[in-house]
């Protein structure tokens, strides 16, 4: 049994080690680069450009990128945004709390909703409130999580 | 973050309940005050009252102005921070900082352009109290300077040598080789505090920008993420204004949203990306509202690859030129919105040319230019030369609507002449990569700002050293190569006298047009909009964006 635990938990070390290569080099498939949102700013030339690529160190050879940021990813220096040079450990934070409460509250009602549909579908099985109810779920569990949420921005927060 | 939105404040802090009369009432008795004392301008924001909201739809994110920035953080960085200079709508450059702009009239560059003298403001304190001196300019200048910190633009400032501290309000320096578009450089270059960034031990910590610090009209107050950024009147700003308290940057992220909240009054301002073409007309009849089309420094063109052996003649391109129906892209298209051009330059810079030749839609030209310079028609109707045919493909960003029925117009126009064009459009990060920097396209549809901020130096776009596919290095993405043109440039980057620098540069214009690498278009504009009673608004094709005066709005 622990050999089994030992042999399992060294796969998943190697299988995350294996994600990240790929989740990392996925990103340089995309071209543009982050640097790609200053290019049209008025003012911008090529020659600044290179320079910045150049300093943040994004003209080296992948794999030495890599390696930087996976050696630092582990010692807890997540670095800073392109975007607006804030660490990037503060940038995740700041959204975490309203994160949390979202996934909170909608499984609490989830699971309080649905917990008692299906208790009512069970005990009343064929009958149309259990037909409905299964349909029902069926389309939930269907329809894209992104595009719902979208439209019901769209509907509830103008 | 989910309650705490701006209404929410306004309602607990009751100004929800006052009717847009009363308010409006409250400040006129002020503005009245105000008007009187609009000579002295320490009066006038010796209190000022109420608020602004601007509205844009990109979020401002970066509050350390030497970093680097998109234009939407320029915004931020006027209302915060000051410059020795500004530069107003009409290219002229205001002292903010400095007591007043250096030229080689009042000795403050010499002769020979190289030796600097600037003249500070005496007076001016930072937002904490600390007095503003020539330590803090040239410690700006320094940190841009410094290899290590990541500065948003270096140059013209890595040319600085030798500065010298005269006196608290007197700085002195040497400029390695006349630049002169460095006095445009400088007036986007903000002054930041030396008593509060000398004491980082790392040049890149962005502690400074939760918390900044500066000269500005307006203080930092606070900010939620996402949402909103405050900003409170600095009673002490050197310059005019500020007229209101509070000034808050609201993003938006959705420009539907955007609009619907400048209808129902939530904002006072829509700014950045401004009200979309379609609505314009719609909008022009809110009432309680002004809105306007901005002009912006964005040139919309056809790009030609003059490396394509279709391209290299004139004649073609002329023909091209003659065939394009312009009034009828902005007028079908565009809604009537964007000004037709002949320049690359905006008709706002100092440098424009208004006499260059008028294009005028005419088949018969096109042809005319066309058979003499032997191009025949072929079998199918496209004309062939020297077994080359007169076709090739225009490309620009895929899902890019509009611009697509644009090409398409474009596409049977030239046919009539003749010429056969295929569209293909790619996404962005495709189409503006190696495709267009290493000169791989045959011809495009794209926007460009030629300038460099307020200076009209194009050496980046015209020069034969600028092709990144020849070995060069820059934006001259259509292969150009005139010798004239390259004579101008370097006379007008090393000639400091800003009117010679505007006749140079009206010159290059001319053969620019004659030559075209580039089939003008028009100059962009945007629809921005105001709250009714909302005063001081001025559109600046010089500032990234249009927050740049916001200490002269007032309520009326």
């Amino acid at each position: 049994m622990l050999r089994f635990l030992i042999q399992r938990s060294l796969q998943n070390v190697v299988l995350l080690w294996l994600v990240s290569m790929i989740g990392f080099g996925v990103l340089f498939l995309a071209p543009g680069g982050p640097l790609a949102q200053f290019a049209l700013v008025p003012g911008m030339s090529r020659a600044e450009l290179l320079r910045i690529a150049e300093q943040m160190g994004l003209n080296r050879p992948i794999p030495a990128q890599y390696w930087e940021w996976f050696t630092r990813l582990l010692s807890g220096d997540w670095g800073h945004s392109y975007r607006d040079g804030q660490p990037v450990l503060w940038i995740i934070g700041s959204h975490l709390g309203a994160t949390l409460e979202l996934m909170v509250v909608s499984a609490t009602v989830a699971v309080a909703v649905g917990m008692w549909v299906g208790v009512l579908g069970a005990i009343r099985r064929y009958s149309v409130f259990d037909y409905l109810a299964t349909i029902g779920a069926m389309i939930a569990l269907s329809i894209p999580t992104f595009w719902f949420g979208l439209v019901t921005i769209y509907v509830f927060s103008v | 973050m989910t309650d705490f939105s701006l209404k929410d404040m306004i309602r607990s802090h009751g100004l929800e309940l006052l009717s847009r009369r009363g308010f409006l009432s409250m400040s006129a008795a002020f503005a009245a005050a105000a008007v009187v004392g609009a000579e002295n301008a320490r009066a006038a924001n010796a209190s000022p009252k109420g608020q602004i909201i601007i509205g844009l739809s990109q979020e401002p994110v970066n509050f350390h102005p030497l970093m680097l920035a998109i234009e939407v953080d320029q915004g931020v960085h006027w209302n915060l921070f000051s410059p020795l200079w500004g530069v107003n709508e009409k290219g002229e450059f205001t002292p903010q900082l400095a007591a007043e702009v250096p030229t080689i009239e009042n000795g403050g560059i010499s002769a020979d352009g190289l030796n600097w003298k600037i003249k500070l403001r005496p007076g001016v304190k930072w937002h904490d109290g600390a007095p503003f001196t020539a330590e803090d300019v040239k410690f700006s200048l320094d940190l841009l300077n410094n290899k290590d910190f990541k500065a948003n633009r270096r140059a013209g400032h890595e040319l600085v040598r030798d500065i010298k501290i005269v006196s608290p309000t007197e700085i002195t320096w040497r400029m390695e080789k006349v630049y002169a578009p460095y006095v445009s450089i400088l007036s986007w270059t903000f002054i930041v505090p030396k008593h509060i960034l000398e004491k980082q031990t790392d040049v890149n910590s962005s502690a400074f920008a939760a918390n900044p610090i500066g000269t500005g009209p307006f203080k930092w107050d606070s900010r939620v993420p996402g949402d909103h950024i405050t900003l409170k009147a600095n009673r002490e700003f050197f310059g005019e204004g500020p007229y209101v308290d509070t000034l808050v940057f609201k993003y938006i992220p959705d420009m539907t949203m955007l609009y619907t909240q400048f209808q129902t009054g939530e904002i006072d301002y829509l700014g950045i990306q401004g009200i979309t073409p379609d609505h314009y007309q719609e909008a022009k009849k809110l009432a309680d509202r002004v809105v306007m089309p901005v002009a912006l420094p964005f040139i919309e063109n056809i790009a030609f690859n003059l490396g394509k052996p279709v391209f290299k003649e004139k004649a073609v391109r002329e023909a091209l030129y003659y065939a394009m129906d312009k009034q009828a892209i902005i007028d079908a298209i565009y809604y009537g919105l964007p000004r037709p051009t002949e320049s690359y330059l905006p008709y706002e810079a100092a440098a424009f040319n208004p006499d260059l030749p008028k294009q005028s839609y005419d088949i018969a030209k096109a042809k005319k230019s066309l058979d003499d310079a032997g191009w025949v028609p072929g079998s199918d109707g496209i004309r062939v030369k020297n077994g080359v045919r007169l076709a090739f493909v225009n490309s620009t960003t895929a899902g890019n609507h509009v611009r697509e029925q644009a090409q398409q117009l474009l596409q049977q126009s030239w046919k009539e002449i003749g010429a056969e064009m295929t569209i293909q459009n790619f996404p962005p990060a495709v189409m503006w990569g190696d495709n267009w920097m290493q000169s791989k396209f045959d011809s495009a549809m794209v926007g460009i700002g030629f300038m460099i901020g307020p200076d009209a130096d194009t050496t980046d776009y015209f020069s034969s050293r600028s092709i990144n596919a020849q070995g060069g290095s820059g934006q001259n993405t259509t292969q150009y190569v005139n010798p004239e043109v390259d004579k101008l440039l370097g006379e007008g980057s090393a000639t400091v006298d800003q009117k010679k620098r505007n006749e140079i540069y009206k010159k290059q214009q001319e053969i620019v047009r004659a030559d075209l690498p580039y089939l003008p278009i028009f100059q962009y504009a945007m629809v921005e909009g105001v709250k009714k009673g909302l005063l001081g608004f001025k559109s600046n094709v010089n500032t990234q964006e249009n927050c740049w005066n916001v200490n002269e709005w007032k309520w009326s």
